[in-house]
């Protein structure tokens, strides 16, 4: 596959969605792009992840339950361990207003849904040093 | 790692569960609890349907969720508020969704007119409302091209016809102190501007302040790179796109003829889109081919299973456990000199306990709660209450009750017909209920409890109960009972499941789908259930199912009759006893019955029954073999011998062959023969279908 | 709650497995197979049953096996000789001399059962012999003439000439009893 040259050998992506069809498709293409994936279902386990890990990238759904993407920016931003992380957004074309809030709230880029996986891989890749 | 025909599985099996979730939502609504996290819960249902069937290229759907995703939208920001004909609106919408869920699984296409139809009436509704958030073009039919990012539109041009000549670009970029914080790294962005022409940068760090007062999360540096490259304006912005909040931008080009301005108009000012990895992979949802369409379809054929982690590394850990010890047990029989026989047969014993273990850990795995089938009934008792001018509501009880899969996938259409039934025969017009006393609004109630091994469902209704006298009139005119029968209640009622007694003048708009209780019946002893009624007059009816827990095993005892070996289930077994000494008496024209501690039970042989060929077996050497039906009734089956009494495997008949009466499946014995599994409370009426009714009602007294 | 996805089928029993996998290709192979390739001629497996000479289309064959004694099926029409287990599945047996009216095909253990495949059903074909694979084009099928007894007229759909030899095709589904109870 091509994007395993693009690959940064282990990174590790927390990636967090809400629906296990986003999740799975994540895993799958971050996985064959050679990162080391750990999934969550809404922020709050996202948090719970962070709290047991610190990967190199966050990659998050904003519509979520328990915890939205917002609310897990926030968390996020305001800790220290894992401040700096980059955090990459889902969006959908309607979700330019929530894109650009979730950027003033220190979301480092986005990608667009539907995404294909080369795509997926080239965002990360502009947001993950390696 | 999965394919994609796993993860569009994966998408389907999920869609179920945001339906669920979204009915959910919606009654909740509609009872008055408008909450916003009811209302966000069924928001993010259709969005992560829509979100789903996007990254599928499912455009009908895409294109539905999309428009009632708007609607809902307008809900969860307060623009609109939850009437009731909104929340009308919304339940159709949801039944127009599950059903596009569907048709896309399936793979076959949905009614056009039919999709046109549900997206007018949503959009009409949207815009009848008070106030709308957007002023949205009409949405596009084709969503999926109005979902790609903007910037293809731009690479497709100027990438081709422009093959303009390098210039030189003058960019100043100055992060924000607050940059780094947003997980920014300035150098990437350097990294990716020399990917796109050949590149000399300026740093600038007049700004770094002394030691003690460096923040290391705080960004100090600004850089001024010239870049000679051939890309447009707009592309070179697009690597600043992510950190154009938290930086200033300035580029300059310093061609003369280039241009550049027409460039610059088409890209304003950020946030500016993301900027594509390689024209060859745009990140458009990938091309629907013929073969994709066949992949898709195969793969709607294949079911997947969610199943508790915890399930399935408890079977993993016994089949580690039944690994070690078969190593174990080999070892013991091939010592020499000879391991102790006794070694043996306790090892052989464990032996039989791990397998015990593995098949509950298997079984666990294919367990589901009934939750999701019975939340479908919701629909289908609102569907029947429309049809029909009635008022019901569904109470449900029991939902985390777990069965095997097959059976509740299979269980679907006959509580289908029973709730539609329920409705439809069973619950009264309002105005009848308000003169009996009742609320307007009847109430159809299913309910599952575990039993004894078994599961039980139960369908109940608070309506007028069955019209007994209008059954017997039924079944007297189609010739299934005799004008003169004298039927006790429980008979008549259980003349409803004959075949043919379904009528057309009882066959409503609802109902006459060409399926009667028989059919429900039958599919429910296809099932290895049983199926019985009660009814009250004037407050109602209840069907009650018992159901094995799994199809898949079953204690039984092997038997002999006929000549071939047969299995009867040990569930069903009271008791055995040898014919030879039991006290039998002759009862009119060739039937017997059997006296045991003070009951007397009718006599069946088991050959006879089946009109299998008669063994020579000498009467003294038959076996009496007890046998309790489902409803306590008891009957003593006559058999050539008792051979083994085993677990066995039960192999379904009906998918190469079909329903046998009397037979409830098949099995494999040890030597590869094939026995037959009795079901005995069939037996009966295989051999005398209309006599049984009455027959042994009496007998069970 | 963590969950796993999984495909049912590997979990199901072995039988149902089986029944999903797709022809395998047990069958003699007689040299004429080759016959038609390219053309639009279907190829046929061809048996004998009480004297006479049968086909059936080589798509709906599964497997060819031995004789084995089936278990009797109570209320089952004279033709159904009994079920079989097939790795695990539960498949019927058809006499199909008996369903055209001919006598029943003697119990021997040189008669073969054709596994065959009809819609979704597996069931086995009791035949005294399996005689060739052969291809013929659509115009050398004939209708079954309307002289023929009404049993076989319906089990029929064609015939075929074949030099010296009068095939007669068997309609695998008019074979079938009619699965009106039940699943």
């Amino acid at each position: 596959m091509m994007s395993q040259a693009l690959a940064t050998p282990a990174a590790h992506v927390l990636a967090v969605d809400d629906s296990l069809t986003m999740r799975e498709l994540l895993r799958s293409a971050l996985s064959e792009a050679g990162y080391a994936v750990t999934l969550a279902s809404d922020g709050r386990e996202a948090l719970v992840r962070l709290a047991e890990t610190t990967p190199d990238l966050i990659v998050t759904d904003l519509n979520m339950p328990h915890l939205d993407g917002f609310g897990l920016i926030e968390a996020v931003r305001s800790g220290v361990q894992a401040a700096r992380i980059p955090i990459l957004v889902l969006t959908t074309e309607t979700g330019a207003e929530l894109k650009d809030r979730a950027r003033r709230m220190g979301a480092t880029g986005w990608i667009g849904k539907p995404f294909d996986d080369a795509a997926l891989v080239a965002t990360i890749r502009r947001v993950l040093p390696g | 790692m999965p394919t994609s025909t796993d993860l569009r599985a994966i998408f389907f099996e999920e869609a179920d569960e945001l339906l669920t979730a979204l009915d959910e939502g919606l009654r909740a609504m509609s009872e008055g609890h408008a909450a916003s996290e009811v209302i966000n819960a069924v928001f993010r249902a259709v969005h992560s349907i829509k979100g789903g069937a996007a990254a599928f290229a499912l455009h009908d759907l895409v294109a539905f969720a999309h428009s009632f995703e708007s609607l809902l939208d307008e809900l969860r920001t307060g623009t609109r508020l939850p009437d009731p004909d909104c929340i009308a609106t919304l339940i159709e919408a949801a039944d127009h969704l599950a059903d596009l869920v569907t048709c896309e699984r399936g793979g076959t296409a949905a009614d056009p007119d039919q999709i046109r139809h549900a997206l007018d009436r949503l959009k009409a509704f949207g815009q009848s409302g008070p106030s709308q958030i957007r002023v949205e073009l009409p949405f596009d039919p084709v969503p999926l091209a109005a979902l790609d990012p903007l910037p293809l539109a731009f690479d497709a041009l100027p990438l081709v016809e422009q093959t303009a000549p390098p210039a030189r670009v003058s960019i100043r970029f100055r992060p924000h102190p607050d940059a780094l914080r947003s997980g920014h790294e300035p150098a990437l962005i350097l990294r990716d501007l020399a990917e796109i022409g050949e590149m000399q940068v300026l740093l600038d760090h007049s700004a770094l302040t002394e030691a003690a007062a460096f923040d290391p999360t705080s960004s100090y540096l600004s850089w001024t790179i010239t870049l000679q490259t051939d890309r447009t304006e707009a592309e070179i912005r697009a690597v600043f796109d992510f950190i154009a909040l938290h930086a200033d931008i300035d580029i300059s080009t310093e061609t003369e003829e280039r241009p550049a301005p027409a460039a610059a108009d088409r890209m304003p000012a950020p946030p500016s889109p993301p900027p594509l990895p390689a024209p060859a992979a745009p990140s458009a949802p990938r091309p629907v081919t013929a073969d994709g369409l066949r992949d898709a379809a195969a793969a709607a054929q294949k079911a997947t299973l969610r199943v508790d982690v915890e399930r399935v590394d408890r079977l993993v850990n016994v089949a580690g456990e039944l690994v070690i010890h078969n190593a174990m047990l080999t070892d013991a029989i091939n010592r020499r000199p000879a391991a102790d026989p006794h070694e043996v047969a306790r090892s052989l014993d464990q032996l039989r306990q791990l397998s015990r273990m593995i098949q509950d850990s298997a079984m666990a795995i294919r367990a589901q709660p009934v939750k999701p089938l019975f939340d479908r009934m919701h629909r289908i008792l609102r569907e029947a209450a429309a049809a029909t001018g009635k008022k019901a509501r569904l109470d449900i009880v029991g939902e985390a009750t777990e069965v095997d899969r097959t059976i509740i996938e299979r269980l679907a259409d006959p509580l289908t017909h029973m709730v539609r039934n329920a409705v439809d025969h069973g619950i009264e017009l309002p105005e009848r209920r308000r003169a009996a006393g009742k609320p307007e609004a009847g109430t159809v109630r299913i309910e599952a409890q575990h039993r004894s091994g078994r599961i039980l469902i139960i369908v109940s209704d608070d309506g007028g109960g069955i019209d007994r006298a209008r059954v017997q009139q039924i079944a007297t005119e189609r010739g299934l009972i005799p004008p003169t029968a004298d039927l006790a209640p429980a008979d008549v009622d259980a003349l409803l499941f004959l075949p043919g007694f379904s009528t057309a003048k009882s066959v409503s708009a609802l109902s006459g789908r060409g399926v009667g209780m028989d059919v429900v019946r039958s599919a429910i002893l296809a099932l290895g259930g049983r199926i019985g009624i009660t009814s009250t007059p004037g407050e109602g009816t209840a069907l009650r199912i018992s159901l094995p827990l799994t199809l898949a095993v079953m204690d039984g005892m092997v038997v002999r009759a006929g000549g071939q070996p047969l299995v009867l289930p040990l569930s069903s077994i009271v008791e055995t006893l040898s014919l030879d000494g039991a006290d039998l008496h002759a009862l009119g024209d060739g039937g017997r019955l059997v006296q045991l501690r003070g009951q007397c039970l009718p006599i069946l042989g088991v050959a006879a029954a089946l009109g299998l060929t008669q063994a020579s077996v000498r009467p003294e050497d038959q076996v009496i073999i007890v046998v309790e039906r489902e409803d306590k009734s008891r009957l003593a089956l006559i058999v050539d011998g008792i051979d083994d009494q085993r677990q066995i495997v039960i192999k379904s008949l009906d998918e190469n062959y079909g329903h046998i009466p009397g037979i409830a499946a098949a099995t494999v014995l040890g030597d590869g023969s094939v026995a037959l599994i009795i079901d005995p409370a069939e037996l009966v009426q295989a051999r005398s279908p209309r006599a049984s009714l009455t027959a042994f009602s009496a007998a069970a007294e | 709650m963590q969950t796993v996805v999984l495909d049912p089928a590997p979990l199901a029993s072995p039988a149902s497995a089986e029944t999903g996998e797709t022809a395998s290709s047990p069958i003699p192979d007689s040299g004429l197979a080759e016959g038609g390739r390219g053309a639009k001629p279907r190829e046929f497996i061809a048996f004998r049953a009480q004297g006479q000479d049968f086909c059936i289309d080589i798509l709906a064959v599964r497997e060819i096996r031995g004789w084995t004694r089936a278990a009797a099926l109570p209320h089952a029409p004279h033709y159904v000789e009994g079920v079989i287990n097939l790795r695990g599945a539960i498949v019927p047996i058809f006499d199909l001399a008996a369903k055209l009216g001919l006598p029943r095909i003697r119990e021997h253990d040189r008669n073969v059962i054709i596994v065959t495949v009809v819609g979704k059903r597996v069931v086995g074909l009791l035949v005294e012999t399996v005689t060739d694979i052969f291809s013929a084009a659509s115009d050398a099928m004939h209708p079954v003439p309307d002289l023929t007894r009404e049993e076989t007229h319906v089990a029929l759909s064609g015939m075929i000439v074949d030099s010296d030899r009068l095939i007669r095709i068997v309609d695998l589904e008019a074979l079938l009893p009619s699965q009106a109870e039940g699943g």
